[in-house]
């Protein structure tokens, strides 16, 4: 009888390091790629063109233009215009001829999405249905204020049928 | 004997431990999602339809030569041939053609794959800025379906040709007049200074 429970310790003893690797993976941080910011956000491009700069071609800075908005004829302090396209995202291939353009910007912009004036709600989101071209198509979605300020993002998309 | 037979017991729960411990399936936190995307986003700079065996690339010009050009993306640089077939889509010339692709354009090409890289289909040149533009002003000339000026803040004019597609908004009535504060969605005609609104804001007073 001694003998079985001596074996069974022993046996105890072993199991514990059967499956190190099973046991840890529990544990395991994901790797950095699993937390990095997505691809498609880092290639967004939103570009800011103040009013002056419209007719000549002077740099352009990016991102978003606090600096550049002018102080308005109302009491309400003026809204950075900003611009955010959700999809699609940029540089994408897609099997669909119509694809809707989505984001979101300063309640009351006006956002062109190839032209074409996107609906903007109260909360500043914009979507817009456009067709696609078979092949490589350029996505220009531009958006401005009042005050003539504008940020644009142009996207690629490849239309795959 | 009582002793005996728990000790069986034991090692029977314990051999059935270690088994379901050895054979359970390993964790997998990355494995890739299941099914067809609609969306195939390339953010690395090409991208391989292999059902389809099309290729579509992202990039920048880095060489030309006389019926090729070198697209290099963050994967690396493709070759890519070009045909009397191909067509290209350049924002300030139409129609477009191989002797207007430069170095340092960004590219989106479409095509099918050869043994040296890609024969295109369509080459799209991406503009480093848009060509369509937003003017904001107030009505100093209107002609309906024809043109419209305005004066910006700062005392420029711009004057924009109108057509029978130029969508108008007007929250609070249906056209356009002089004094008006509005906005114009334009694009700019290759080629040419000219540009055709192809919408109109008109902001409340």
């Amino acid at each position: 009888m001694r003998g079985i429970l001596f074996f069974v310790s022993v046996l105890l003893v072993s199991c514990s390091g059967l499956n190190p690797v099973g046991l840890a993976t529990d544990t395991v941080v994901p790797p950095a790629s699993t937390i990095a910011p997505s691809p498609q956000a880092a290639a967004r491009t939103v570009t800011a063109i103040p009013p002056a700069e419209k007719t000549s071609p002077v740099p352009q800075a990016t991102l978003t233009s606090a600096q550049a908005l002018r102080p308005t004829e109302t009491a309400s302090p003026a809204r950075a215009l900003v611009l955010q396209v959700k999809t699609p995202a940029d540089e994408s291939i897609v099997d669909t001829p119509v694809i809707t353009v989505t984001g979101t910007t300063i309640p009351g912009a006006v956002v062109s999405v190839d032209g074409t004036l996107a609906a903007v709600d109260s909360k500043g989101e914009f979507q817009s249905a456009i067709a696609l071209e078979e092949g490589p198509n350029v996505i220009e979605v531009v958006a401005s204020d009042d005050s003539g300020n504008q940020v644009y993002s142009i996207l690629t998309v490849i239309y795959q049928p | 004997m009582k002793k005996f037979l728990l000790g069986i017991g034991l090692w029977v729960v314990l051999f059935v431990t270690a088994f379901a411990v050895v054979y359970a399936d390993p964790p997998t936190p990355h494995q890739p999602p299941r099914g067809k995307p609609t969306s195939s986003p390339a953010s690395n700079g090409a991208a391989v339809d292999k059902g389809s065996k099309r290729h579509a690339v992202f990039g920048t010009i880095s060489g030309l030569g006389a019926n090729t050009f070198t697209v290099s993306t963050k994967q690396g640089d493709v070759l890519v041939t070009v045909t009397d077939k191909t067509k290209y889509h350049i924002p300030t010339i139409r129609p477009g053609a191989f002797g207007n692709l430069a170095m340092g354009d960004q590219v989106a090409v479409n095509g099918t794959p050869n043994d040296s890289g890609l024969i295109a289909k369509q080459v799209a040149v991406v503009p480093g800025k848009p060509t369509i533009q937003h003017r904001v002003g107030t009505v100093s000339a209107y002609s309906p379906n024809s043109s419209l000026t305005l004066t910006d803040a700062k005392g420029g004019t711009a004057t924009f040709v109108l057509t029978k597609e130029t969508e108008i908004r007007n929250p609070k009535g249906s056209g356009v007049s002089i004094g008006d504060k509005v906005t114009v969605v334009s694009r700019r005609e290759p080629g040419s200074n000219t540009f055709t609104a192809t919408a109109i804001v008109v902001h409340p007073k």
